[in-house]
């Protein structure tokens, strides 16, 4: 009984064997590749290209300058003497606002002011 | 022989390298593919499986902590995929009677087999092990053709060592006795030739 229970396990093992392995087809490697290639591919962070800290340095300056010259030259405005000679000595060209300037220069700012208000509402609408 | 271990590539993997995995989908995608063929019996679906089984090893791999062999925890993946997709498709399998062989009658079973051209004897016994159910396809081949230990088929299965060894057993007489309705003929045909 014992050999025959050998012989049994003997023979299967060579049929099983000679049999050998079933193969795939030759693109399954490639799927599985491909998906593996998904999953791992990494989304770069959003990056801008000028840092924030470089837009605040910007605004600073274009407002301070805007405040600045609408300071100096607006019909309403208080006497602009700093105080300092420095400031006397470079003698800025006089530039004269008109009102209506005045206003597109205040709108153009707005549309400035809502690209940033309008870029967050959007991410939040169709962000991930 | 400077072959790669299995958890040198594994290694590679977790630490980003995702084209070693491609080294262990090599190694193993035949055997991973015939355990899912065995069980399922259609090669569309086969490879489904099998693709399906080896991303699900990649998603899990950083919770491989190599307590079982690679190959023994990737085989319990594509063991347990192709169970649900038998159970999604509820595949109804009819059992043949077990016969019981006589010692006389495996040595006819082989010199019957002799007999055969070799894509003859492929397509016979994998005829048979079509025959069997799904799960004592996937035992065998487990068991005869991968080497794997009854412990390892047992942690692949998750049944019990005692319930594989049963297994094993009902399902190599089972495999004898469809063997005998193929051979018997042929060697009744060779003997009546030779008388």
């Amino acid at each position: 009984m014992e050999k025959q229970f050998d012989r049994e396990e003997e023979l299967l093992k060579k049929l099983l064997n000679e049999v050998g392995a079933e193969i795939p087809s030759a693109g399954m490697k490639d799927n599985i590749m491909r998906q593996i290639s998904w999953k791992t591919a990494k989304i770069k962070p959003y990056k801008p290209l000028i840092p924030a800290f470089m837009w605040y340095i910007i605004g600073g300056v274009l407002l301070s300058s805007m405040g600045l010259l609408y300071s100096m030259y607006a019909e309403v405005s208080f006497n602009w003497d700093l105080g300092s000679p420095a400031f006397n000595f470079f003698q800025l060209p006089v530039l004269e606002f008109s009102k209506i300037m005045q206003y597109a220069i205040a709108l153009v700012g707005l549309f400035f002011l809502q690209i940033p208000i309008l870029k967050r509402f959007l991410d939040r609408q169709f962000g991930y | 022989m400077t072959s790669k271990t299995d958890q040198y590539l594994i290694d590679k993997v977790l630490g980003g390298d995702s084209l070693a995995y491609g080294e262990l989908v090599d190694r193993y995608q035949n055997f991973v593919f015939t355990v899912a063929f065995r069980m399922l019996r259609n090669r569309e679906e086969a490879e489904e499986v099998a693709q399906d089984s080896f991303i699900k090893a990649f998603d899990s791999l950083p919770g491989f902590r190599g307590e079982s062999k690679f190959s023994t925890w990737l085989y319990r993946i594509v063991y347990h995929k192709s169970l649900d997709r038998i159970k999604k498709n509820k595949r109804q399998q009819h059992l043949e009677v077990i016969e019981e062989i006589t010692a006389q009658q495996v040595v006819e079973i082989e010199n019957g087999l002799e007999y055969m051209i070799q894509s003859e004897r492929h397509e016979l016994i994998g005829n048979c092990i079509q025959k069997l159910s799904e799960e004592d396809a996937a035992i065998i081949s487990l068991y005869y053709f991968e080497e794997q230990s009854v412990k390892e088929i047992s942690v692949i299965t998750g049944l019990t060592e005692d319930n594989i060894k049963i297994k094993l057993y009902r399902s190599r007489k089972r495999l004898f006795s469809l063997l005998k309705g193929y051979i018997k003929p042929e060697i009744s045909a060779k003997n009546g030739k030779a008388i």
